[in-house]
């Protein structure tokens, strides 16, 4: 690479040397000079049309706009002359001549732009006479934000951010003129997983969450910085509350992790906090209904359970993808070092990996490769933030996108699809790793493109959902031997939890200590767990954040287990499909009411603020197990102090020295390589779970900021098995398996491979994992529902 | 889309160098025939060119001349800027609205007539100006609108002129 040109220049009479394409906006903010901007938006292009940032330039015959115009050498810029005040005065003048001046009543109130600068800036009055325009005040503009046009300058921050950083290209500006207006085709739903950001990026007070709508003003609100769980992206954001109750989210930026956007389903993730399903206190199965008990007694009850079933070796604890690493480890310590077990385990759900064992990537990594394969993995719908990133790698670096999988999901942005059921894609990554190693022809035509594209490609990275260990490991041989040829590559794995990789990290598995130091006696998987307890094999079962009961993929093992082993508690923030089988069910703090580290998915641990209080009898998963573990007097093994647990976990990890490859978390005996075979008859159908965004049982299914974006559950068809079927779209069906059965409404199209129906994932009015098996497969027959009699009028 | 409407747009997205500058002429040829550009017409233009539904909506609203509500059949547009308004334009909308019994942006009951003020059409020389269907119409006043009218009756009863 060139070495990047430095340029010197003069603001304000201060030197500032930076590189040669500097934006004056961007060189001013280094010495510290803010210059007022309203368009401008540092992540994306500039444009130019407010015209608030204007600066006098020596040698330029007018003043020139900082947002655009770049530096060159020698420049001396003027931020504050009587000529660039008197410009400001004049693009305010302008901007408030149709502004109704809301102020007292708008959300924006205290941290707008525009009443900043007018203050600053601004002329103390107006000259017009005429009545002001009027606009539309209450445009719904969707699920998720409240429109004031009125109160809209026309920055058109919002639509170039569905634009260029969404790719979406759904919010426009209309009309025209001061007539211009900020809306969708035919006034519809603006509908997108990123719409909040256009809330925080609006420089005025027209675009209003509906969450936050009148419900705080900026200078009431304290601010914790925190990250997000809700997935594994760990995006860093703020917690902003009002008398201790939370009031909204707001990015803070890390460019590592987030390029300072956060999803919905992140932003508006926390009303749950303040509904009726919110456990606040511990509850005690007494004659067959769990009732309100206190936290003495419940751990006195799950301490003698507990500690009996271990004592005859038949307990087993599941959880830690939902606590923070500190917590995870924690558990880990409670199974092996308060009820002598590694039956602990992590994952309630396909995923068997939550990192790479070799090739680690960062988020970043994906900036600028030129080949992204995902494998498995809906990142729109798994890792929001880390899609925007593909977004733009493909939309601005005409990176090669490559979706290899069983179905063809709906991204934004171009991409070769390539229909592969699960089970056959290691053999497929073992071909090609074959064919580049010996420079052999692949077998099929997608083989040979793909081995095509790998070898144009300078950078590849490949993102994987760990549910397929073969596949695990020949993308990562894959990736050795495209290392070896000198290129650059590495492998991102979504979690299936926020904090998955922590759990796994901190050694929330079977077979592995904190630093994924191997353990000599491997404890049970949960599928082993579940099948001991349905077998009436395990007297006790400790449950932290995991929901098997809906997520697991074998269901009716999952739903027996949970029915059959004697005593079950669980710890849990709602009431969920797990929690309803338990004998005591804990009233769990939610990672507002803690603080800790958690890990994401590349691996990165960051810390996170407590933001709130926990209501009075809920207790932070640590809190719960050091409890139980002092009622089963081993109170020093554990503390629920985060800073003790994680100076000790540190330790622990530093011994442990984890180095790659990563010792792997044990696999089920049930886990196979490969794929189904289709049914050629087509009598019976290849059931693929999808996974949404908004899906989902437990917080996301109680959170009121979420309902309106709640998915509906379908089950989606190849239009040529529906016609087939005699399936029409929205017609109601039933999937029918050999252990049970769901009704759902049909979608029709050509997204679903034939042969196979998509079935939505974790959804608990129609869970999928009826009809699974413990390693995801299921085989359904499809009956539709009578049709009613008006239907066919 | 039906087929024609499909050849016609494969057909004008031929003539340029990016599909996208197919645009505007596809959504002229839609109201040709729709008398205005319909949601589906949008939709189509969209899959057409390759931007999104929103997109077109934002070019189509852009456009005065794209009318994105069913017009009248004849398109009377009076400028209103600041040449025409001095040679005497504002007597002259204020008589035809009284004329056509419609005002600003209506179109007649019957659905033949379409009234708009619009900004200077650039014949600023022979003001007052006014547009119809396209075709321009110089130093218009009361009386030669009457002519006109009566001319457009050929293909549209003329309103009668409402009482005083
Ligand atoms: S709604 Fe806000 S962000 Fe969008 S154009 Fe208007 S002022 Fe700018
Ligand atoms: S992408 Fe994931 S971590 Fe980021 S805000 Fe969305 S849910 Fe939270
Ligand atoms: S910020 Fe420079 S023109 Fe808008
Ligand atoms: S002012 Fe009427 S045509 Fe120019």
């Amino acid at each position: 690479m060139s070495e990047t040109k430095m340029v010197k220049l003069l603001i304000d009479g201060q030197e500032v040397t930076v590189p040669d394409g500097t934006l004056v906006v961007e060189a001013a903010k280094q010495l510290g000079t803010q210059i007022p901007v309203y368009c401008y938006h540092p992540k994306m292009d500039p444009v130019g049309l407010c015209r608030i940032c204007l600066v006098e330039i020596e040698k330029a015959p007018k003043l020139q706009i900082a947002c655009s115009t770049r530096v060159t050498e020698g420049m001396v810029v003027r931020t504050m002359s009587p000529k660039v005040a008197e410009a400001r005065r004049g693009v305010l003048e302008f901007l408030l001549l149709n502004h109704p001046l809301d102020c007292p009543i708008c959300d924006k109130g205290g941290e707008c732009d525009l009443q900043d600068f007018t203050m600053e800036y601004g002329p103390g009055a107006s000259r017009l006479t005429e009545p002001k325009l009027h606009k539309p005040k209450r445009v719904d503009l969707g699920p998720t934000i409240v429109l004031d046009e009125e109160r809209c300058i026309l920055c058109r921050r919002c639509t170039r951010f569905d634009n260029e950083i969404a790719q979406e290209r759904n919010l426009v500006v209309v009309e025209r003129g001061h007539n211009s207006l900020i809306g969708t085709i035919d006034g519809g739903d603006y509908e997108s997983y990123f719409s909040g950001n256009t809330t925080e990026i609006c420089p005025v007070g027209a675009l209003t969450s509906k969450a936050y709508r009148f419900r705080a003003r900026p200078w009431d609100l304290s601010h914790a910085d925190s990250v997000c769980t809700q997935c594994s992206v760990g995006c860093n954001y703020r917690v902003d509350a009002r008398f201790g109750n939370i009031m909204r989210t707001f990015t803070r930026e890390n460019s590592d992790v987030d390029g300072g956007w956060i999803c919905d389903r992140g932003r508006y993730t926390f009303n749950y906090l303040y509904e009726p399903a919110r456990l606040r206190e511990p509850l005690v199965r007494r004659d067959g209904d769990l009732e309100r008990a206190s936290f003495a007694e419940a751990v006195a009850l799950t301490a003698e359970k507990l500690g009996a079933a271990a004592a005859a070796g038949r307990a087993g604890v599941i959880g830690g993808g939902r606590l923070s690493d500190e917590e995870a480890f924690a558990l880990q310590l409670f199974a092996r070092k308060v009820l002598g077990t590694n039956n602990i385990d992590h994952r309630a759900r396909l995923q068997r990996y939550a990192s790479p064992a070799r090739f680690g990537a960062r988020l970043r990594d994906l900036d600028d490769a030129d080949l992204i394969l995902m494998f498995g993995a809906i990142t729109p719908e798994q890792a929001p933030i880390l899609d925007l990133r593909i977004r733009r790698a493909v939309a601005r670096n005409a990176a090669h996108l490559v979706f290899v999988g069983p179905f063809k999901p709906d991204l934004a942005v171009p991409f070769h699809y390539v229909e592969y059921a699960t089970g056959a894609i290691g053999d497929l990554m073992e071909a090609l790793a074959d064919a580049l190693k010996r420079g052999a022809q692949p077998q099929g035509a997608f083989a040979i493109d793909l081995a095509r594209n790998l070898n144009e490609a300078s950078k590849i990275v490949a993102v994987h959902n760990g549910r397929n260990p073969v596949a695990a490991s020949a993308l990562e041989q894959l990736i050795e031997t495209l290392l070896a040829v000198g290129k650059r590559g590495g492998i991102l794995v979504v979690g299936s939890q926020g904090n998955a990789r922590g759990a796994e990290a901190v050694g929330c598995v079977p077979n592995l200590g904190p630093g994924y130091a191997p353990l000599a006696n491997a404890g049970m998987t949960t599928a082993e767990m579940l099948t001991a307890a349905a077998n009436g094999k395990l007297d006790a079962l400790f449950i932290a954040g995991a929901n098997p009961a809906l997520t697991f993929p074998d269901g009716a093992l999952a739903r027996k287990a949970l029915e059959s082993v004697p005593f079950l508690a669980v710890a849990e923030q709602v009431m969920t499909e797990t929690a309803a089988y338990a004998n005591v069910v804990f009233a769990a703090a939610s990672q507002f009411e803690k603080r800790g580290h958690v890990t994401n998915l590349e691996g990165r641990r960051q810390a996170f603020a407590q933001a709130v209080e926990a209501p009075i009898y809920v207790a932070t998963d640590a809190a719960i197990v050091s409890a139980l573990a002092s009622a089963l007097n081993k109170p020093d093994v554990l503390d629920d102090d985060p800073d003790w647990l994680f100076s000790r976990l540190q330790a622990v990890e530093q011994a442990a020295k984890p180095a790659e490859p990563l010792a792997r978390p044990k696999l089920d005996p049930s886990v196979t390589a490969h794929g189904d075979n289709l049914d050629a008859q087509r009598k019976t159908f290849t059931v693929v779970p999808v996974p949404k965004l908004y899906a989902g049982g437990g917080p996301s299914l109680h959170d009121p900021g979420l309902a309106p974006m709640r998915p509906q559950a379908r089950a989606s068809f190849h239009e040529d098995d529906a016609l087939l079927l005699g399936i029409a779209q929205d017609r109601v069906v039933t999937l029918t398996g050999p252990n049970g059965s769901i009704t759902v409404a049909a979608n029709v199209g050509t997204s679903a491979a034939v042969g196979t129906v998509l079935v939505t994932a974790d959804m608990p009015e129609a869970p999928v994992n009826r009809l699974l098996d413990a390693s995801g497969r299921g085989r359904v027959t499809v009956t539709p529902a009578p049709l009613r009699k008006e239907a066919l009028a | 889309m039906t087929p024609e409407r499909l050849a016609r747009g494969h057909e004008l997205v031929a003539r340029y160098p990016r599909p996208q500058s197919a645009l505007v002429p596809f959504l002229q040829y839609c109201q040709e025939q729709d008398g205005y550009v319909t949601l589906q017409a949008m939709r189509d233009a969209a899959e057409l060119v390759g931007i999104t539904p929103g997109e077109v909506e934002s070019i189509a609203s852009f456009y005065t001349l794209l009318f994105k509500a069913p017009a009248g059949k004849h398109i009377v547009q009076v400028c209103r800027t600041l040449s025409c308004m001095l040679r005497g334009a504002e007597d002259l909308q204020a008589y035809i609205k009284r004329r056509l019994g419609i005002g600003h942006l209506e179109t007649s009951a019957d659905g033949q007539y379409y009234y708009e003020e619009v900004e200077c059409l650039a014949a600023c020389d022979r003001a007052p100006c006014l547009q119809h269907n396209l075709e321009y119409h110089y130093d218009v006043t009361p009386a030669s609108f009457d002519k006109l009218l009566d001319s457009w009756q050929a293909s549209a009863p003329a309103p009668a002129m409402p009482a005083e």
